[in-house]
């Protein structure tokens, strides 16, 4: 798909009036696509880099208040996830960065762990991603992003590079060290706390 | 180039498998969201969709990351390619984006009766009809609650004919700062956005600074609404619970149908 985009970007800035969008323009009918069908997948991203359930409502709007203003970058051959992922990424790690929201261990977990009894093999899937969430803690923000988009999202390299804007190199390299170091840190929580955790 | 990457171990592999479905944003919470990205693009100051204005510290950079994709102009007749390439959600949504933008602000809730009750071939809407449609919305959160009153059958609403000027035209390239003569809309809007953002970044005395300074330079402002929900999160993230409380309960009687209500209480009730 879109091998026939140019992979630099020409910026070649488009006419543009001054007016802003009217109500039903193709700008906002895209970016209500873009919304309806990802909101969840931002929001889901979101909590993968790290940002708390209390703060993600916040973030998920920041994220597509910056797509819309860079909507005209938005290329309909790619994947469009990869591409909105980038915008994840950055405004986690600005929050982080910015307002020291060190992501607090356990504090809040996800809100489906309350009070109604899961079945086993749903229990199952929630202790899961609260090891995966934790195990990506150990990651720093570069490597995190490359190995989610990567081993959660299956992304290929090739794809992630050109989101991420890094050479795929760099991306392969970010990604091996994920691998090693988010391995270990599952092996290091799976000792810490054996079986379910209360 | 694709360098030996070692394999991941059966069973973290397993682990990674079942964290991977994506949890579904709980309709509620996604309208909120909606709502407030909305606040935040669709009102149309002359200054238009450049939000950097109030958005100090968080916005310089977007592009850097973004800006690694091809930089392509997306012309119009891409947008078919756009709407087929996403999933069947987005497609519905687009049959109903053209009703729900007729009601001014597309609130989720909305979208999603619309999409249920597939809209009849548009009809053609003159100007005048548009432009009152638009100007009932010129108060999103009013109006946002209106637009979700089952009281409004959406499907009796007349949907906007998709008349597509191209992208580019639609774009709006101005300077992002306010400017002063750009009326009381956008000035609110810039106010608000320097409350949101900072709340965004954990500033919470700075969102409450700006938001005070909007009750009392607009208290019953286009956007009071939406400031009194900001005030109620940002006082709960300074610790004033019970003032917090009190807010989100004021909130609640003035616009019992906002859809900010159910952000707002979780925020009181998830304080410490």
């Amino acid at each position: 798909m879109g091998a026939g985009a140019s992979d630099q970007a020409t910026d070649v800035p488009p006419a543009r009036a001054t007016t802003t969008a009217p109500l039903d323009s193709p700008e906002r009918r895209l970016f209500r696509l873009l919304f309806d069908a990802h909101a969840s997948y931002v929001a889901a991203s979101l909590a993968r880099l790290g940002v708390r359930d209390a703060d993600r409502d916040d973030l998920v709007s920041e994220v597509f208040v910056r797509v819309h203003r860079e909507l005209d970058r938005y290329d309909v051959e790619r994947p469009a996830k990869p591409w909105l992922f980038a915008f994840a990424a950055r405004v986690a790690s600005e929050h982080r960065r910015l307002a020291r929201h060190r992501r607090e261990v356990l504090a809040d977990g996800p809100e489906v762990a309350s009070n109604a009894p899961l079945p086993d093999r749903a229990l199952e899937r929630e202790e899961a991603k609260k090891l995966v969430d934790h195990a990506l803690d150990a990651l720093d923000d570069d490597k995190r992003a490359v190995f989610v988009l990567h081993d959660l999202d299956e992304t290929p390299v090739p794809e992630i590079a050109r989101a991420l804007g890094l050479a795929e190199g760099t991306a392969y390299s970010r990604l091996r060290a994920a691998r090693a170091e988010f391995t270990a840190a599952v092996r290091r929580l799976q000792t810490q706390r054996p079986g379910r955790p209360s | 180039m694709k360098p030996d990457l070692e394999p991941i171990p059966d069973d973290v592999l397993a682990l990674l498998a079942d964290a991977r479905p994506i949890d579904e944003l709980a309709p509620a919470r996604r309208a909120s969201i909606l709502s407030s990205v909305q606040a935040r693009i669709d009102l149309p100051p002359p200054d238009g969709g450049g939000d950097g204005g109030g958005e100090s510290g968080s916005g310089e950079s977007g592009a850097g990351t973004a800006g690694s994709a091809p930089a392509t102009g997306v012309p119009p007749p891409l947008l078919a390619s756009a709407a087929s390439g996403l999933t069947l959600a987005g497609a519905r949504a687009a049959i109903a984006l053209a009703t729900t933008f007729a009601i001014g602000v597309g609130a989720g809730v909305a979208a999603d009766r619309s999409a249920r009750e597939p809209a009849p071939a548009p009809a053609i809407v003159t100007a005048g009809t548009v432009a009152s449609a638009v100007s009932s919305s010129a108060s999103p959160s009013s109006s946002m609650a209106r637009a979700v009153d089952p009281a409004v059958p959406v499907s009796a609403l007349p949907a906007v004919p998709v008349v597509a000027p191209s992208i580019a035209a639609a774009r709006d390239d101005s300077p992002a700062t306010p400017s002063p003569s750009s009326g009381g809309l956008a000035a609110e809007r810039a106010l608000l956005d320097v409350a949101r953002s900072a709340l965004a970044r954990g500033e919470a005395g700075e969102a409450l600074t700006a938001a005070d300074r909007h009750s009392r330079e607009y208290p019953d402002g286009a956007m009071a609404e939406e400031r009194e929900a900001i005030a109620v999160k940002a006082l709960v993230a300074v610790g004033r619970r019970d003032e917090a409380r009190n807010r989100a309960n004021a909130l609640e009687k003035r616009y019992p149908n906002s859809l900010m209500l159910r952000a707002v209480k979780g925020a009181v009730e998830r304080a410490p």
